[in-house]
């Protein structure tokens, strides 16, 4: 309350009275001892002090105590609304507890869900001003393709001839070995980078210092960087860790320094290290293009005008040198190509979060709503009396706030266990830009959430109860009819609710029919048991020697050694290399069949090279003639095996066996055997026809070998027994991609997981609405007809009747729900086709099943208001009015 | 010449000087004075107004409690009581003023 002159404060008065008295009453006492008036005044006041002062003061410190005073009477105030609302809250334990459960996993699944877009979205990049980072690509008219890498000459074109770029930087990558004294080798994803990557990208290492001009040149020696990553899970975060040598590739290599956190994110994943590229203007070249460009854009350009210099560029270039023929550019902001996917899915997810809580704060109001009406009689008592709307809100605040933070901390348990369970689905792509955890922002949004919930929760109840007729509410006490106003638009909310519910279900239903249906497709090989793990087998130690082929000892001995000592494992049953595991499409090559010619129609087979225990492992079945085996060796005469649809797609006829093939420039070899098609495209596409060489025959040109073992029991436990195996053969080899096959199958099936994972979530809040949805509205029809209830108890209904009465009431409800559900999933399933398998969006089963479902669950929550209904005492419910 | 004790100096003494005025029972500004003067003899002699902020803010911090009365003249006037904290603390105040003296007469006569 501001107090002026024209609303003068009573405590200036009562300051002023208080002095005055004191003042008049030495006054008077001089008077009395014969001093004159005028005098005895004066002589009083001058005895008193600084009038105006102490009035001053004395004046700050009363308002001070007033304001003292006023904090402590709110602070009761409050105090006791918490308590009043804590003992309703427990004496309403039922109710409480499903509002509890309704909010704690609409917050939940909230929070989880923020969790997953701040983790992928809404951390920033490690980069300065990332959003002016483009990456320079080229693209490819003949063949269409939007993205491709550049030649390292093309970078020194796009750095010197544009004016668009502060600093453009290139980067290529590898893949080597790490060895180290006493520590397992490892395989890194290494990239050479050019001096200026730290400044385009405005990154500071985190320790040591980066890859610089002097690194380039090499007068230092081999240096390299790690990632942060790489630092923290292969070198235990030792700050002694720069400075040190390690053996990188088979050459000494001196760590230099530790990039931070996610600085190699514009890389992709995969990339543990980097090194510098050695490259001069001398030395560089059009092709091969295995480089990627970044650049930022300089100050005040924007990314159009960039692209036009760029492609002008291009242009140019195309004139100038013929190996950029048909090479376009295209410069793409390095944002938009991390996260571009992922916008759409988390602004979906945001959405689809923001429909559920609006419907769950309405359906939670409508759960409240029955407490208030019994109330507001109450409530219009008091605000009659004075009690004051103010605080009448407060009180339904505090309860209200109270129940959302008891919901937040279920919700954060709900939140926990959403994040963990739906972690293994999340596709490792999105994983990549940042992994979603449970931190103080998603914790913080679960409370800013709570409390906004509360207020809105507290505030709505209070407003319709106040458009109660106070004089009606004292008078008769008897409500208007159930079918007006705010309880049509209660009965049209579930309905709604049951609709979306259905939707959510019939899409579940079809996307755990498709998961089923994968799970039974026959890939033609068998996964459970087999571990898998990948080397790669450097060209210093084993050379190809071409003029040899196809006996190149190393190669060869590598590849019988390694066999021969992982089958001697306890609980191998068979092991194999290959050059790609069954789920690894590989490459095609063209072949020539003997006495035909060449037919372009035919199409290229995919090449597997393997060794004969790879049809044991894989459990591959044969349909005719026979396996490759030992005996198939570089001495004997060439033989290969071909799969059904390459058997079916060349020879038509079936006169496979005994005809003769050959490619890659060798001489022809003969078909001894087919065998039944494997699905390396996956389980959704058909298999190519793919023809098998054994690996004693025809060595691999690149390094590259995956080892499949299968297992007698759970495969990862025969890793370290097989990598031993692997480093008795060859010490200084590091083993990479360790998995089972079994995994291997569940991340090809990632998209369809994540997807169905995210509507099992929405689908189950959504069931949880609906079944309170339907409790809340019965529950309120229920006890705004008590008294009618009594009165036809009272004249001898039958209770069962009042029951099946209301039970009618929430199956119509439902049943309506349900109907439209059903007609808009038949809708929205056109827009899961592209992942659905083996079921088509117009299949009856999931339709049937989740009608069933809801009908079943509308039953449940009916019943209990139902039961109740009939359960009133006649004599009660008149007697309550 | 009396020494003049103002609301600036040895506040904290008019602080157990009010206290101890009020002990007997309630007292309006004026008679809590005279109480204080009387009671000294005279030896101690406050500026008049200085009372009243000590006053006000020993009301503030829930020592003293205070409410509008009438005089035995008929005259309206702000009593002053003590309140429980108020009684407590001139205790504390009272030991703690005596065990100061204690040590300044100790310290005096040693050097006496």
């Amino acid at each position: 309350m501001r107090h002026s002159s024209s609303n003068p404060d009573p405590l200036d008065r009562e300051v002023r009275d208080e002095l005055d008295f004191h003042v008049g009453e030495r006054a008077r006492e001089l008077m009395a001892e014969g001093w004159g008036r005028a005098e005895a005044w004066r002589e009083a006041r001058l005895r008193f002090g600084d009038v105006e002062r102490i009035h001053r003061e004395s004046g700050r410190l009363r308002r001070s105590a007033r304001a003292r005073a006023r904090r402590r009477g709110k602070m009761r105030a409050l105090g006791q609304d918490v308590l009043l609302a804590v003992r309703e809250i427990t004496r309403q334990r039922g109710l409480s507890a499903i509002v509890v459960l309704t909010l704690g996993l609409g917050i939940g699944f909230a929070t989880a869900l923020f969790s997953v877009v701040d983790g992928v979205l809404l951390r920033p990049l490690p980069y300065v001003d990332a959003d002016r980072l483009v990456y320079l690509w080229q693209n490819d008219r003949a063949t269409g393709t939007e993205r491709e890498p550049i030649g390292s000459a093309d970078f020194y074109d796009f750095r010197d001839r544009t004016r668009s770029f502060e600093g453009v930087a290139l980067w290529g990558m590898y893949s080597a070995s790490l060895l180290r004294e006493g520590v397992e080798p490892l395989q890194l994803g290494v990239a050479v980078v050019t001096a200026d990557l730290d400044r385009v990208l405005g990154i500071e290492p985190e320790l040591g210092r980066g890859i610089g001009a002097e690194e380039v040149e090499g007068r230092l020696g081999e240096v390299v960087v790690l990632t942060h990553e790489l630092w923290r899970d292969g070198f235990g975060a030792d700050p002694g860790a720069v400075g040190t040598r390690v053996v990188v590739d088979g050459v000494e290599t001196e760590i230099i320094g530790v990039l931070p956190a996610r600085a190699a994110v514009l890389m992709g994943e995969g990339v543990h290290a980097w090194r510098p590229l050695r490259l001069t203007p001398a030395s560089a070249t059009r092709s091969p293009h295995a480089y990627t460009a970044v650049a930022r854009l300089a100050g005040g350009v924007a990314v159009e005008h960039a692209q036009t210099e760029m492609a002008a560029l291009a242009r140019t270039l195309e004139a100038e040198v013929p190996e950029n023929v048909n090479r376009g550019a295209f410069v793409e902001p390095v944002d938009r190509y991390l996260r571009g996917d992922a916008r759409g899915v988390m602004a979906g997810l945001l959405g689809a979060v923001g429909v559920l809580l609006v419907l769950t704060v309405l359906n939670v109001t409508n759960l409240l709503l029955a407490r208030t009406r019994a109330r507001a009689r109450e409530t219009a008592v008091h605000t009659a009396l004075g009690a004051g709307v103010a605080r009448t809100m407060r009180r339904n605040l505090a309860a209200t706030t109270i129940l959302t933070l008891v919901s937040a901390a279920v919700g954060v348990g709900v939140a926990w266990a959403t994040l963990h369970a739906m972690l293994g689905m999340i596709p490792s792509s999105l994983l990549a830009l940042g992994a979603p955890t449970l931190d103080g922002a998603a914790l913080g949004f679960s409370v800013v959430l709570a409390l906004a919930l509360g207020v809105v929760l507290g505030i709505a109840p209070v407003t319709s109860a106040l458009r109660l007729d106070v004089r009606g509410a004292l008078g008769r006490g008897r409500g208007g009819d159930a079918s007006t106003g705010p309880h049509r638009m209660g009965r049209f909310l579930v309905g709604a609710q049951t609709a979306l519910a259905t939707v959510l279900l019939v899409g579940s239903g079809l996307l755990a029919s498709t998961l089923y249906n994968l799970s039974r497709v026959d890939l033609g090989f068998e996964t459970d048991g087999v571990l898998r793990m990948s080397t790669s087998l450097p060209d210093n130690r084993y050379p190809s020697d071409f003029p040899q082929y196809p006996d190149w000892p190393e190669k060869l001995g590598f590849v019988r050694e390694t066999i021969e000592r992982v089958e001697r494992l306890p609980g191998v049953l068979a092991a194999a290399l290959t050059t790609n595991h069954p789920l690894d499409p590989g490459f095609t090559n063209s072949i020539s069949i003997e006495g035909r010619p060449p037919d372009p129609e035919r199409g290229e087979p995919t090449t597997r090279m393997i060794t004969p225990g790879y049809f044991e492992v894989a459990r591959v079945r044969l349909l005719e003639g026979r396996l490759i085996t030992e005996a198939d060796d570089h001495q004997t005469d060439g033989v290969v095996l071909l799969n059904r649809t390459a058997a079916e797609r060349y020879f038509p006829a079936g006169d496979a066996m005994g005809a003769r093939i050959a490619f890659w420039g060798l001489g022809f070899r003969e078909i001894v055997g087919i065998i039944e098609d494997e699905r390396v495209h996956g389980l959704r596409e058909a298999a190519p026809p793919a023809f098998y060489t054994s690996l004693l025959q025809t060595p691999p040109a690149g390094g590259e070998l995956t080892l499949m073992v299968r297992t007698a029991g759970v495969p990862l436990e025969w890793a370290r027994p097989v990598r031993d195996a692997v480093a008795a053969v060859d010490p200084q080899l590091a083993v990479f991609n360790v998995t089972s096959m079994e995994a291997t199958l569940a991340g090809a099936q990632q998209r369809e997981r994540f997807v169905a994972s995210l509507i099992g979530v929405f689908a189950l809040m959504a069931l949880v609405l609906a079944a309170t949805g339907v409790y809340g509205v019965l529950s309120y029809i229920v006890s705004r007809r008590r008294r009618e209830m009594g009165i036809r108890l009272a004249l001898g209904a039958q209770p069962a009747g009042l029951r099946s009465m209301i039970l009618g009431q929430g199956m119509w409800i439902a049943g309506v729900g349900v109907a439209g559900g059903l007609v808009l999933a038949r809708a929205a399933a056109s827009i899961l086709e592209g992942l659905l398998f083996g079921v088509q969006g117009g299949t009856p089963a999931p339709y049937a099943l989740s009608a069933a479902v809801l009908l079943a669950v509308a039953f449940a929550a009916s019943a209990v208001p139902a039961w109740r209904a009939a359960a009133v005492a006649p004599a009660d419910s008149l007697r309550s009015e | 010449m009396t020494p003049r004790i103002d609301s600036t100096s040895l506040y904290g003494t008019l602080n157990l000087l009010v206290l101890s005025a009020l002990s007997s029972g309630p007292l309006h500004g004026l008679a809590i004075m005279r109480q204080i003067v009387d009671g000294s003899e005279e030896a101690l002699q406050v500026e008049e107004g200085a009372l009243y902020p000590a006053l006000h803010r020993l009301e503030r911090d829930g020592l003293l409690q205070a409410e509008w009365g009438r005089t035995d003249q008929n005259r309206r006037a702000r009593f002053y009581q003590l309140t429980a904290r108020g009684r407590k603390q001139l205790e504390r105040e009272r030991a703690r003023w005596m065990r100061h003296t204690d040590v300044v007469r100790r310290l005096i006569h040693e050097e006496g």
